[in-house]
């Protein structure tokens, strides 16, 4: 039978009033139906399991189009409609470049996916403006502990709600080649921020295309610049913000690793104008030596490659940055039963063991990691543990208003490597402009 | 007004055509005798497309001319007047100013440059060589090819890292080091506007190419009779000859230019770097869909189409000029 929520009801009671006061109240009904739906689905005899969660879930994830977290994706939705038979998931690909915008559109016109992936740049935003269901009743109904989440599980939580699950959370280590390593005459990684840089620079081959280091740089594409860039530029001991919110672009430690940054820039020793996937893929593809990233890397390289990756801690001083992503179910959507029993699908001890198994990155869960994981993958240990202490690369204390603020500080990032615009100028230029807009 | 009186009625009696069937005369009764009532039937025929015109081409536009006068963040919510806010911001706002600038030069040098080769791939065509009809059909390939498809190719040629211009520039010693065709500010527009005249170029040319052909033979045999060397004839016969199509040509180019020269930009630079092709269109989508400030993206999206409209106004005057 194919299911069909009450779109009358359903769309006038989630559809949020315009009030200047403040934000519109969320969609309780819809809410409580559909999570004690999927939660009754989930905990009840399965016959009734399968009778509740039925129909098409409309899936958005530019990760369909990934090979690893692909092929994941449609094994957790594979299994999925074994046990839910009348349940369907609707790939909707779309392409990495430009994912945000067209779920940002897609979510603004009222006609979004019933899930869909969020990365860090979005996610307090997509809370803030009620676009997301609470998850709470579904997570209690399918036995889920919410306190056993990864760190960045939290970043999802508001008014003690979980609005998102964690796909994956990404630590970053200090990932190298080790054939690029010794062929530039370097027997070990890095640990010191100068010999980093020395590194980057020696195993630089232009001639070949091999680069030392790599990052995303595209124009306009601020969010990727920013996952990838990040790492690096938090490394060095200050944000933009500090942790209440404050800018703090002009920090010492900050424009040290802008200098940093451009120099090695300078040294054409990083590809330039990639957008994120393009970057991290000449990692996979034995082209970089180097990066600040996640664990992913190896999940994804190339057979021939893998071998050669080796992880060790970063070489900066501060602290240990992760990057994450999340899936969460549309306030708007038109199946939010079956999303969020899908959803607790991920959770299960198969979906979990499925992601870390095929993918190498930490999932929502990361008690559900097999052993085996450990036993094969001995480096995988440091990425699970970094994972609970580690930040986010966002700007701290700015909550839904940090999508608007790295668009401003993107914009002056690229003015340091396009234009040598000194890093001292521009860090006092973004001050004054982070000073202005969080007035 | 002709009635239905019934089968066998009518015109049918004097074609000697079976009787008209139901559906026949149900579309005489609704758009009555096209000879009697020609105003009705036309407007009933065209009902559909200017309706689905109104729905999905000037209720857009209105909306946006609306949304650009609400606050920020209201537009989708049923709205907040805000007056002016948006304009008076974008009127105070440097990258605004720097983007009109940008889409000024890019449109400029674009239409010059298109409008120039194409007129010399016209003037090789009227002349006759071995080969032309295979030199006419491969300079149609690039007009031929999806805007998407060219603006990736032209990416990848002029790539920093891989492009194979880069390659053989390297290659040959002409260069020491990468040419940052898209990745420098001072060249990336250049580079774009590049791959803008390629696609472009033979639209020029089939439409000077026209205007060429159209020329009488005789008033260049009498300018040769009256001693006019051959610049003299191109000054005095072609172009005067070619004067209406290139109006025509050149608003419209300027019109692709100025409003619409959106896919080639933004996907071979996405506006970058560092903002140094960020034309206007780029700059409205950025505002609207990536920074999500829809209101000020409206007002971007409005001052691009008023700016148009002149170019349009101007285009339509040529071609009545034209079409006498």
């Amino acid at each position: 039978m194919q299911h069909r929520p009450d779109r009358s009801v359903s769309v006038s009671a989630s559809r949020p009033a315009a009030d200047p006061a403040g934000p519109p109240e969320p969609p309780r009904r819809r809410v409580l139906r559909g999570a004690a739906a999927a939660g009754a689905a989930l905990a009840a005899p399965a016959v009734r399991a399968q009778s509740q969660v039925s129909g098409e879930i409309a899936f958005a994830s530019f990760e369909w189009n990934l090979p690893h977290t692909g092929s994941v994706l449609r094994a957790v939705s594979k299994s999925f409609s074994e046990k839910f038979p009348n349940a369907r998931v609707r790939e909707i690909p779309i392409p990495a470049a430009g994912y945000a915008d067209q779920i940002l559109t897609q979510l603004t016109a009222g006609t979004p996916p019933d899930i869909f992936r969020i990365d860090d740049p979005q996610l307090a935003m997509y809370i803030d403006r009620n676009w997301l269901l609470p998850l709470d009743d579904a997570l209690k109904a399918a036995g889920v502990d919410a306190s056993r989440f990864a760190a960045a599980g939290r970043d999802a939580q508001k008014d003690g709600k979980t609005f998102a699950v964690v796909y994956q959370t990404n630590a970053r280590q200090l990932i190298f080649n080790r054939a690029l390593l010794q062929a530039a005459g370097l027997s070990a990684p890095p640990s010191t921020p100068a010999e980093l840089e020395q590194a980057i620079v020696r195993t630089t081959q232009r001639d070949k295309g091999i680069f030392g280091y790599t990052f995303a740089s595209k124009s306009g594409e601020v969010s990727q610049m920013f996952n990838s860039l990040g790492p690096t530029l938090v490394g060095f001991g200050a944000h933009f913000t500090t942790p209440d919110g404050k800018p703090n672009a002009t920090d010492p430690k900050m424009i040290e690793a802008l200098r940093f940054v451009k120099r090695i820039w300078d040294a054409d020793a990083v590809p330039r104008g990639l957008d994120g996937p393009s970057a991290t893929k000449l990692m996979f593809e034995g082209k970089v030596a180097m990066a600040l990233t996640g664990s992913f890397v190896f999940g994804a390289a190339t057979p021939e490659v893998r071998p050669q990756l080796g992880a060790t801690p970063s070489p900066l001083p501060g602290a240990l940055v992760r990057a994450s992503s999340w899936y969460g179910v549309s306030a708007r959507g038109r199946n939010p039963t079956a999303a969020m029993a899908w959803l607790m699908h991920m959770l299960s001890a198969e979906g979990q063991s499925r992601i870390v198994e095929v993918e190498r990155v930490v999932p929502a869960l990361p008690h559900l990691i097999p052993a085996s994981v450990y036993q094969e993958s001995p480096w995988f240990r440091p990425f699970v543990d970094g994972s609970s202490k580690a930040i986010s690369y966002l700007p701290p204390g700015l909550g839904p208003r940090a999508f608007g603020q790295i668009k401003v500080i993107g914009e002056e990032i690229e003015n340091i490597l396009y234009r040598s615009k000194p890093a001292e100028r521009a860090m006092a230029d973004l001050q004054r402009a982070l000073e202005a807009s969080l007035r | 007004m002709t009635g239905v009186a019934g089968p066998g009625a009518d015109g049918d009696a004097r074609s000697g055509a079976p009787a008209p069937p139901g559906l026949r005369r149900r579309l005489h009764r609704l758009l009555g005798d096209p000879l009697a009532e020609p105003g009705r039937a036309s407007a009933l025929l065209l009902a559909p497309i200017a309706l689905g015109i109104a729905l999905f081409y000037v209720g857009p536009i209105l909306f946006g001319v609306w949304a650009s006068f609400q606050a920020e963040g209201t537009a989708m919510e049923g709205g907040r007047f805000a007056g002016t806010v948006h304009y008076e911001s974008l009127a105070r706002d440097p990258r605004f100013r720097n983007s009109l600038w940008i889409t000024v030069v890019f449109t400029v040098a674009s239409v010059v440059v298109t409008y120039v080769v194409g007129l010399l791939a016209a003037l090789l065509l009227m002349r006759s060589f071995r080969g032309r009809t295979f030199v006419g059909s491969a300079l149609l390939v690039p007009w031929s090819m999806p805007l998407v498809a060219v603006a990736v190719i032209w990416g990848w040629l002029l790539d920093y890292q891989f492009g194979a211009v880069n390659y053989v520039l390297r290659a040959s010693g002409l260069v020491a080091r990468s040419v940052g065709f898209l990745t420098d500010p001072a060249i990336a527009l250049w580079s774009v506007g590049a791959a803008q005249v390629w696609r472009l170029f033979p639209l020029a040319m089939v439409t000077l190419l026209a205007a060429l052909k159209a020329i009488p033979h005789e008033l260049y045999e009498s300018a040769r009779v009256d001693g006019a060397t051959p610049w003299q004839q191109f000054r005095h016969v072609t172009l005067p000859g070619i004067r209406s199509a290139s109006h025509a040509l050149l608003l419209l180019l300027g019109i692709w230019a100025f409003g619409r020269a959106f896919t080639i930009i933004f996907v071979m630079t996405g506006g970058g770097p560092a903002g140094a092709t960020e034309t206007l269109v780029v700059q409205t989508y950025l505002e609207a869909f990536r920074y999500f400030r829809l209101e000020r993206g409206s007002a971007l999206g409005t001052v691009v189409l008023v700016l148009s409209a002149v170019f349009t106004v101007l285009y339509l005057r040529a071609r009545n000029e034209r079409h006498g």
